[in-house]
């Protein structure tokens, strides 16, 4: 565990899938430089894959548009990654999760990347802001 | 994402190796896709190799498990790493698939 928080770490990049690796790499790096566990490292990269993902698919409506991704080491304790575009109003979180019980005939396709994003980060938090949507995700670092 | 496949008796053991995420789960699909038109009574994914899932995968994954359902073919996933196995819980796919520790489970588990 560092004993100086880290410095914040971002990335600006064209909302396409082509760039999904390069905002991945930072967030697993920050996360396991944070102290984070290397499976709880993974499962916030999961996170962010599917909040970007997201991004790409709806926010400019598959056009081009720009995603700003930012790692930061606070509030103390917490490792936070927040995603802004300034595409159309849109919150990835509304959207109404698909059953997990049902069997695989019934089971519908789909619909699983929110479930995850909040599974793997302790908060999630979406906000409409001039002209911006930001989203963000906090995940406690155990000391 | 590397696939690799071979027949054992009836059945096909699929080796997939790298990451199934948006990324790789296209190619995923039309590689599935082959192995699927040829005859088996059913499919052994061997995911040991395979060290990281997102939804796209998950998507992956159950459309080919409905298609086998359809058909009555069985399919089996072994080796999943913890982070798998957290999707895999998270998203409900445990109760959903026949998963086994290794290949050597999941060969005895379609005998």
């Amino acid at each position: 565990m560092p004993v100086a928080p880290l410095p914040p770490d971002q990335v600006t990049v064209p909302a396409d899938l082509g760039h999904l690796a390069r905002v991945l790499t930072m967030v697993l790096d920050y996360a396991r430089a944070a102290g984070l566990d290397p499976v709880s490292a993974v499962a916030l990269e999961v996170a962010a894959e599917e909040v970007f993902v997201n991004i790409v698919n709806y926010a400019y409506d598959g056009g081009a548009g720009e995603v700003e991704v930012i790692c930061r080491q606070e509030p103390p304790g917490f490792l936070e990654i927040q995603f802004r575009d300034r595409g159309r109003r849109f919150n990835p979180l509304q959207k109404t999760p698909p059953a997990t019980t049902t069997d695989v005939e019934h089971r519908q396709v789909g619909g699983m990347g929110i479930p995850l994003v909040r599974a793997f980060a302790d908060q999630v938090e979406y906000q409409r802001r001039d002209g911006y949507n930001i989203l963000t995700l906090r995940k406690r670092i155990e000391p | 994402m590397d696939i690799s496949a071979q027949q054992q008796g009836k059945l096909w053991v699929i080796t997939i190796q790298g990451r199934l995420d948006t990324i790789g789960a296209p190619e995923f699909d039309r590689e599935m896709a082959q192995y699927l038109e040829q005859p088996a009574e059913g499919y052994l994914l061997d995911l040991s190799g395979m060290e990281y899932i997102s939804s796209a995968g998950l998507r992956s994954l159950l459309v080919m498990a409905k298609r086998l359902g359809n058909t009555g073919q069985k399919l089996v996933l072994c080796g999943l790493n913890d982070l798998v196995n957290e999707v895999f819980e998270i998203s409900g796919f445990k109760t959903l698939f026949t998963i086994c520790q290794d290949r050597e489970q999941g060969l005895a588990q379609m005998a």
